[in-house]
């Protein structure tokens, strides 16, 4: 707004002065137009009235006059004559005569009026006595003969003409005297300006005025806006598309951008100097922190996955619903094994199992899995198949496999054992780990064949039954609440600021505790989490009522439930009806937000905004 | 309109290896608390001192609180205390 308000006071200011300068610029020129016209009607008058005098024919003056009064700033003009000089041809034409016929003579004057004398060249000069200084004719008195023939005229010879303008206006202008020897001369102008000629000047200036700057800011905003603007803008997309593609992880070629303007090129050579060392850190980063990353997921021996990516792995299994087997085994003797022959005949015996296994997988294309190493003697395998008989036969290569040990290490014979269970979809990592571990427990006690399976129709039958407490559990909203991550601030007396809530689920038939996770992946199968999560935070919006709760209270909605749009409706309507809504704090597990990271990065911007409502 | 009432939001078991840091610049959360591993044994391991301090130096430049969880060890509480973690359950 501040640029046009700047503009358009520059605009005004510009046409103020500039009008102001034009006008006296017409003024003046108008002055310099009225002196050279006195200067050139006072030539022309004194010399029409050199003529006049020669002639003594006032008519033709006074024509002339009346012409230049109606055409010019000539007024008033008075012509008085002192000397007069004519001839026989000047009286017979006032007679109409013709002066070739007819003999002038006797030419007189009333002696009171004064005398005529003849000059060299046969001239009559007429010398004015006082009294007839200021006379406006005097009568001539003369005789023509012609053939013996002769005639007196007495004729007057008009020596004062005044002609006044015909004027609209009562103004008198100062008379102007030109002195001369045989007449004077009065002349007055009218020189006066015409104000209203100037304002219709001043005007026309201020409308071309207007009509040329309006035509300028038209063709500058068309030039701007079609050519300056489109150019600039080409170039700068052409910029913000060079570093979204190095923003994004592209790396385009220099001479794949276009810019026009001079500075957009320096500032396009800084900006590819900085995304080549943001590039090169980037690179460095990266590299640094696969190499973190891999350490935190690998096993230093046997270069194995370790434990924490089994974990991963099994959750990326829980959340794209596959289904495989996970195969807990240990060397149990391995504590023996260190103590007898050396923790590097040990860790040698270790390598070399890990390697036969991971050969095995990659030979064996029909198998599907990964082996890892948890800690010590103890391994796991996550097996991608879902047929038992598959298991089994896939167990019993690999025991056929770690035996052929033996003959590089004869201390080793049958020390490893194996415990097999389905992936159980309502089960926990630990409860999967454990459920794992119990078979090996079997197959160690029984020592038969090394190994022992779960039976997966037997899981299927106990999942079942626990689909109808859940239902019933989120029917009757039979269940408690408790508090766990209690977590204080670093205060000097640390204060509590925040517990995630989490409820107490108990099975109405059998008593026992469901664990949390294993009940919300039940809801989640069957549908009705969204529910469980709404009365999860009724339940404890009701105990911050209460006062039983001061701090912020954190509360694990599923994934469904976050995805879902009526829940986040009633989400909004609730924080609208609710204000101690402000108390609870939403949290989601980071594998799953990782999972299904669109989703949350579009409730992200629902969140932030008003775009869901 | 949810942050807008202040209603806010948490990631936990917060780990860069499942969620990279940058991810976290679309999703901006109020809390991050950490995944568990990463602040157990956090003085003896320069790898998690690392990842952590990325965690915060990121936290710090998005307005992001960042809370510790189970750390056992006092040497550990103090690291985070100096860190300047939001808090830390124990």
């Amino acid at each position: 707004m501040k640029p046009f308000i700047l503009a358009a006071s520059f605009i005004i200011l510009l046409l103020g002065s500039s009008s102001g300068l034009y006008y006296h610029y017409i003024k003046d020129s108008a002055f310099k137009k009225i002196d050279s016209s006195k200067q050139w009607l006072t030539v022309s008058t004194t010399h029409l009235a050199q003529e006049t005098i020669v002639n003594n024919d006032f008519t033709s003056f006074q024509s002339t006059i009346q012409a230049l009064q109606q055409t010019t700033i000539l007024r008033d003009v008075q012509l008085v004559i002192k000397h007069l000089f004519f001839d026989d041809k000047t009286l017979l034409k006032k007679i109409s005569l013709s002066h070739e016929a007819w003999m002038v003579s006797d030419v007189t004057l009333d002696i009171l009026d004064g005398e005529i004398r003849i000059t060299n060249n046969g001239k009559y000069e007429l010398i004015l006595s006082q009294h007839s200084q200021n006379a406006e004719s005097v009568n001539i008195k003369f005789q023509i003969i012609k053939d013996g023939v002769i005639k007196d005229f007495m004729i007057p010879l008009q020596l004062k003409k005044t002609i006044s303008a015909t004027s609209k206006t009562d103004q008198n202008f100062a008379l102007e005297e030109i002195n001369e020897n045989d007449f004077s001369l009065s002349l007055s102008f009218d020189t006066t300006l015409n104000e209203e000629i100037l304002k219709e000047q001043l005007y026309h200036y201020l409308l071309f005025f207007i009509c040329i700057g309006g035509l300028f800011t038209f063709l500058s905003y068309f030039v701007y806006r079609y050519f300056i603007r489109n150019s600039l803008i080409y170039s700068v997309n052409e910029l913000n598309k060079y570093i979204t593609s190095i923003l994004d992880g592209k790396m385009v070629k220099d001479s794949s951008v276009t810019v026009t303007f001079k500075e957009l090129k320096e500032l396009h050579a800084n900006t590819l100097e900085l995304t080549k060392k943001f590039v090169n850190t980037s690179n460095e980063l990266s590299i640094s922190r696969d190499i973190i990353f891999q350490k935190e997921r690998s096993d230093e021996l046997t270069g194995l996955p370790n434990k924490k990516s089994f974990e991963n792995d099994l959750k990326y299994l829980f959340i794209s619903n596959k289904s495989g087997y996970v195969i807990y085994l240990k060397m149990h003797k391995i504590g023996l094994f260190t103590k007898n022959y050396g923790p590097e005949i040990v860790d040698s015996l270790i390598e070399s199992f890990a390697q036969s296994i991971q050969h095995y997988f990659n030979t064996n294309k029909n198998r599907n899995g990964t082996i890892y190493r948890f800690f010590g003697g103890e391994f796991a395998i996550l097996l991608y198949d879902t047929i038992a008989s598959n298991v089994n036969s896939f167990l019993k290569e690999i025991i056929a496999l770690t035996e052929t040990l033996s003959e590089q290490y004869y201390f080793f014979d049958h020390a490893i054992y194996y415990g097999a269970t389905p992936v159980d979809h309502y089960g926990t990592i630990e409860s999967i780990i454990q459920s794992a571990q119990e078979a090996y427990e079997i197959a160690f006690k029984e020592k038969s064949k090394f190994y022992f399976i779960v039976d997966a129709e037997n899981q299927a039958e106990l999942n079942e039954k626990l689909e109808t407490t859940v239902r019933d559990i989120i029917k009757r909203n039979d269940f408690v609440l408790q508090y766990l991550h209690d977590t204080f601030n670093f205060d000097s007396s640390p204060k509590l600021i925040m517990q995630e809530v989490s409820p107490l689920l108990i099975d109405s038939f059998t008593y026992e505790s469901i664990p949390k996770d294993k009940f919300i992946s039940v809801a989640e199968k069957i549908g009705i989490i969204t529910e469980f999560d709404k009365m999860l935070i009724l339940k404890t919006l009701e105990q911050i009522e209460l006062g039983e709760l001061t701090h912020r209270i954190c509360i694990v909605l599923s994934i469904s439930s976050i995805t879902n749009r009526s829940f986040i409706s009633w989400l909004e309507t609730t924080i609208e009806e609710n204000k101690l809504m402000k108390s609870i704090v939403f949290a989601s597990v980071c594998y799953s937000v990782a999972s299904n990271h669109e989703s949350f990065k579009y409730l992200s911007v629902c969140w932030h905004s008003t775009v869901l409502k | 309109m949810l942050a807008q009432h202040g209603i806010e939001m948490m990631i936990k078991q917060y780990d860069p290896i499942d969620l990279s840091i940058e991810s976290l610049n679309d999703l901006k959360p109020n809390y991050l608390r950490l995944e568990r591993n990463l602040c157990q044994d956090f003085k003896k391991d320069s790898t998690k001192q690392h990842i952590v301090k990325q965690i915060l130096l990121f936290a710090e430049t998005h307005n992001i609180k960042v809370i510790g969880d189970s750390v056992k060890n006092e040497q550990d509480y103090l690291a985070f205390e100096m860190l300047g973690f939001y808090g830390t359950s124990r």
